[in-house]
């Protein structure tokens, strides 16, 4: 570790990570910590929200605030999918690429799964989560199944990219197990994690219209049940006729996708070009 | 010295009923040599170095071999992500160097290979021969006393290739380390090696001792007498 100067604030070089050396400052840490804070602060609300839902809104008295409240709802769900399908379609894609034997025997699986409808498995998924009153936990795990495949397919693809040299340098170098994964399969396949990624927010977007109305699925099920979020807002005002409030949720969703679009995807998709093999 | 490389009776096939890619294949490679195996795609050459460097295996037979070896690959297999610097050291530090060792290895063949300039770049950012130097560092990075080449120069032009033979003969001067390296050029194989062995159809033919004065050079008549005789004895075998 060494201590180097610059711009009046002491440089300190870590090692420990081997490959990748980063540099940081006073203003890195007090960052890392208002990240954390904030980490803690949402995922505290989030919660808490799971544990006491408020879900229930009258579509005749919607205001700005319930729309902002609606958003936030969305994302959060999506955003959970989207990390349950990450933490479970990576190891999926790794154990399915491992060998000839796995390939053979769990591809055409993961591939007829695939191709059956998300909202074939709705009905179901909402009856059995809404018996245990989980009525969030149906729409996310709805969002998840239709995010998951969208990751999967493509990481197994990112394997397939790996040069042949560099897994023979990679065992002439005694670079194994976890240090492998860690250092040239996870790199690797980075690419993949964030198309992928980008195509299951996609596929999210389309599926959380429908997983948020969750009274149509469920048998004399009314408005009351539907979960507070933009996708509800827009299947609900438009059932009841309001079409400011249609507009308004329309225009937000629009907004937020964009948005996400130019302040997250593009980035990384930008950042991922350094990984590619060429 | 014992020779640090020892194939006796060696087999190698893939298939069963067993096709042989390597036949009963005994070589001894001596400690500090310069040895090239010369031969035809497909005729087995690769897959003898890979036996060597431990990818893969062989079916029957008895192959003595270093537990740590560097390795020269024909399409480079640097990492992209990794700057030239971290590409070498990388290496380093899977063989577990304290990392002052890593820090001092990098720097010593980053200089060897003349890239010093380019340390912060990406593989990208280089020449097919920059690259291949960058490759040649990491090899050596792992500091093990052999040093295996895998057609290292088969995908450069002729210009760098020459720039090359001369900077890899002057590192295999300073380092004596034991050379391997396999090649379908033939004038590649007199340039650089001691001995040449030729491979046909997965077995090693005659072994050729150069005897050459270095540098060498094509133009001199011994040099292509050199180069006759191993085409003749890759068509007799």
């Amino acid at each position: 570790m060494s201590i180097r100067k610059k711009s009046g604030f002491k440089l300190r070089r870590y090692t420990r990570r081997p490959p990748i050396l980063y540099e940081t400052t006073p203003g890195h840490h007090l960052l890392s910590v208002g990240i954390v804070i904030a980490l803690l602060v949402v995922i505290t609300v989030l919660v808490l929200h799971f544990v006491n839902p408020r879900n229930s809104f009258d579509i005749n008295r919607i205001s700005f605030g319930d729309i902002l409240t609606a958003t936030a709802n969305t994302f959060f769900r999506m955003f959970l999918a989207y990390l349950l399908s990450l933490a479970i379609s990576v190891p999926l894609a790794l154990l399915i690429a491992s060998t000839p034997l796995t390939q053979r025997i769990l591809l055409p699986v993961a591939d007829i799964l695939q191709s059956v409808p998300v909202l074939a498995f709705f009905p179901v998924v909402v009856v059995f989560f809404t018996a245990y009153h989980a009525f969030e936990l149906a729409a996310v795990f709805v969002i998840f199944i239709s995010m998951i495949w969208n990751i999967v397919f493509p990481v197994i693809g990112g394997l397939q990219t790996i040069p042949d040299d560099v897994k023979s340098a990679s065992i002439v170098f005694h670079v194994r197990g976890i240090r492998k994964f860690w250092y040239i399969t996870l790199p690797a396949i980075l690419p993949f994690v964030i198309t992928g990624s980008l195509l299951c927010w996609a596929q999210g977007w389309t599926v959380v219209i429908v997983a948020e109305v969750l009274h149509t699925y469920i048998p004399h099920g009314t408005a009351s049940q539907d979960l507070l979020g933009l996708g509800s807002l827009l299947v609900d005002s438009n059932a009841e006729g309001h079409t400011s409030t249609f507009v308004a949720t329309l225009v937000v969703m629009i907004l937020l996708v964009t948005l996400m679009n130019f302040l997250v995807w593009q980035p990384l998709l930008h950042f991922a070009q350094r990984f590619r093999f060429d | 010295m014992e020779p640090p490389i020892v194939f006796t009776n060696v087999n190698k096939s893939y298939e069963t009923p067993p096709v042989y890619v390597v036949h009963d294949f005994s070589l001894s490679i001596n400690r500090g040599e310069f040895f090239c195996l010369v031969g035809q795609s497909g005729c087995g050459k690769s897959t003898v170095l890979k036996m060597i460097a431990g990818i893969e295996n062989p079916t029957s037979g008895t192959l003595v071999r270093p537990n740590h070896v560097g390795m020269v690959f024909q399409s480079y297999a640097l990492l992209p992500w990794l700057t030239v610097e971290d590409n070498i050291s990388f290496a380093a530090r899977m063989q577990r160097f304290e990392e002052n060792r890593v820090q001092e290895v990098t720097e010593r063949y980053l200089r060897m290979v003349h890239l010093e300039a380019f340390a912060k770049k990406h593989p990208r950012e280089l020449s097919g021969g920059q690259r291949q130097r960058v490759g040649i560092a990491r090899a050596l990075a792992v500091e093990s006393d052999v040093l295996l080449l895998d057609e290292p120069f088969s995908a450069l032009d002729p210009v760098n290739c020459d720039e090359l033979h001369a900077d890899l003969l002057e590192i295999w001067g300073i380092t004596k380390k034991t050379i391997v390296m396999i090649s379908h050029h033939f004038e590649e194989a007199v340039v650089l090696a001691d001995r040449v062995g030729i491979m046909k159809d997965g077995k090693l033919g005659e072994i050729i001792p150069i005897t050459l004065p270095r540098p060498r050079k094509e133009e001199q008549a011994s040099f292509m007498l050199e180069v006759k005789k191993i085409r003749r004895c890759l068509s007799a075998s």
